[in-house]
């Protein structure tokens, strides 16, 4: 019989990366045999809490394990503990959590970006070499970002959404994050593949060696993606990344994507719609602490829901619930799948030409604790990532220098299914970097 | 104005509005461009069966009408055709496969009788 390797995890977890760590984790063989592997808590595993770091799902231990976890068990992978996020992933900062904040391990004074924070930190603070994360709007990205590690997000429909609990169905993707592309590239090969217990499932399993030969590859850079709002330094720092990979045999050409000036608006409107839909499930019958069954149903399950969901959830969920009222569906629903379509629309042009985008993952550096207090300006934040989740693209984020002392991310998107190829351009960045 | 007639008023303003919403989709009038009230915020939060406290509803208002006015820039985009999924769905044989035993299912209640969740009284 072959040994069980042994796990090398300390969670000296200064950086309030793991909502919980799991005590004595198991692990066997496989391609991830005793690797520690950090989840996101959003994500089902079975014996171990999982509370999407809302206070609505304080003790909820879920009865089975997502898909994605099967994945890690099955090869070996070691779940070391759950980490922070903000709640139910809606925010930009993990400031969100109903737990508290994670600090950023390049600058303890700054947010780790979010919702991914807690993996992402979990990563840069050397607690774990991997982690998975989910991103709906750029929440795998922008940590990755902000904290200086690797984030993929795939294409929509590549790895299962099973056991993964829902925010935005129709935006949200699993992905793995990690310290270097290679690591990303490993455990997307686990993670994905088809499920037929996700009705949106792809049948395309991912295998794949990096390749960083990058003579050839036709780079689209966007005007828009160093438009209004981007700062000149993370601009900079960009430019550079992106000249690089020129000097290294690249094609850049410059283009247009017109989109971007309604995107923000019809991603807030359709994660709104679908959360005020999917968070209608917690009321307190199921789990969590239990409503009151001596009041009435309504009664009971709007005290349960005042006193069980943070601030933004509730504006999330009021917001979605007021533009899909009677009267403004037009108005916002429709209209944002209508941008929705013109944002596909200019990709799939886009990549008639080009083999993949480039720009900045983040307009700026990692902010301030409170810096992005009002939650309009942190929406905007999220501008140059909810694009590929609207058009449902593949998109990585890779460190590619810093301000200061602060990580800047380098993203590239690519076409549909093409999540091979954006892991290979990161991977050309990395090595040439590295040279 | 008794009672009565103020609340058969209410309903035909309602039916109307209503009516409006399926032929034309008529924003109500009031908001036009960014402006809810304090007591739409109430009705918003009732329909999502969140309780809202009365302390919170300016604060709560004030942040829906800035991002309601971002939203606005929806108005300029071009309705497509079918823009909403052109995608049908695709039936599957009902086939039965394993789930969830009982005990699973509710091992996170904390409330049950006899097997079942225990849910707040209806009426």
């Amino acid at each position: 019989m072959i040994p069980v390797p042994s796990i090398e995890f300390h969670p000296d977890d200064r950086y309030f990366a793991f909502l919980r760590t799991v005590s004595t984790p198991e692990c066997g063989q496989g391609r991830l045999a005793g690797i520690p592997v950090a989840v996101k808590d959003n994500i089902s595993t079975a014996g171990i809490e999982t509370t999407c770091a809302s206070r609505i799902l304080a003790g909820y231990i879920p009865p089975y394990d997502a898909t994605v976890v099967e994945h890690l068990r099955r090869e070996g992978a070691a779940i070391v503990g759950k980490t922070n996020m903000d709640e139910f992933g809606m925010g930009t900062t993990t400031e969100n959590s109903a737990f508290g904040p994670t600090k950023n391990p390049a600058d303890t004074s700054r947010v780790p970006g979010g919702s991914s924070g807690g993996s992402a930190a979990a990563i840069a603070g050397g607690l774990v070499p991997m982690a998975l994360g989910t991103d709906t709007g750029g929440s795998i990205r922008c940590p990755a970002a902000f904290c200086g590690i690797v984030g993929l997000k795939p294409t929509y429909g590549r790895v299962s959404r099973y056991g993964l609990i829902a925010y935005a169905n129709s935006l949200e993707q699993i992905g793995p994050m990690a310290g270097n592309v290679t690591d990303v590239n490993r455990l997307m090969e686990v993670i994905a593949g088809y499920d037929s217990r996700d009705s949106t499932s792809l049948n395309q399993a991912y295998l794949h060696t990096p390749d960083p030969e990058i003579r050839g590859v036709k780079i689209g850079v966007p005007e828009e993606f160093f438009g209004e709002g981007v700062d000149p330094r993370v601009a900079s720092v960009v430019w550079d990344a992106i000249s690089m990979l020129e000097r290294k045999g690249a094609e850049i050409v410059t283009c247009r994507m017109p989109s971007m000036a309604y995107a923000l608006a019809a991603y807030y409107v359709t994660c709104t719609c679908e959360a005020s839909s999917n968070l209608a499930r917690f009321d307190g019958v199921r789990y969590g602490d239990p409503a009151d069954t001596r009041k009435t149903w309504h009664e009971s399950f709007q005290e349960r829901r005042r006193e069980g969901f943070g601030e933004e959830v509730r504006r999330r969920i009021m917001l979605g619930t007021f533009a899909l009222s009677s009267g403004y569906y037009g108005k916002y629903y429709a209209k944002a799948q209508a941008a929705r379509h013109h944002v596909r629309a200019d990709f799939a042009r886009l990549f008639r030409d080009v083999d993949v985008l480039a720009g900045p993952t983040m307009p700026t550096v990692a902010f301030r604790f409170g810096e992005k207090s009002d939650p309009l300006s942190m929406y905007l934040s999220d501008i140059l990532t909810v694009p590929a989740n609207l058009a449902g693209v593949p998109a990585i984020s890779v460190p590619c220098g810093k301000v200061g002392n602060l990580p800047v991310g380098l993203q590239i998107t690519g076409r549909w299914r093409e999540d091979e190829r954006v892991v290979d351009v990161a991977y050309a960045y990395e090595q040439g970097r590295s040279a | 104005m008794n009672s009565t007639l103020r609340d058969r008023i209410q309903w035909l303003l309602k039916t109307v509005s209503k009516v409006h919403s399926l032929l034309g989709e008529k924003i109500p009038a009031g908001r036009q461009k960014g402006m809810i009230t304090e007591k739409d915020t109430e009705h918003i939060a009732q329909l999502a069966d969140i309780a809202i406290h009365k302390e919170e509803l300016a604060a709560f208002t004030s942040r829906f009408n800035e991002i309601l006015e971002y939203f606005d820039l929806l108005d300029q985009v071009d309705m497509v055709e079918n823009a909403e999924n052109k995608e049908c769905n695709v039936l599957r044989e009902d086939e039965i496969v394993p789930s969830l035993s009982q005990d699973k299912v509710l091992s996170n209640v904390r409330e049950q009788e006899d097997g079942f969740f225990k849910a707040p009284r209806v009426m």
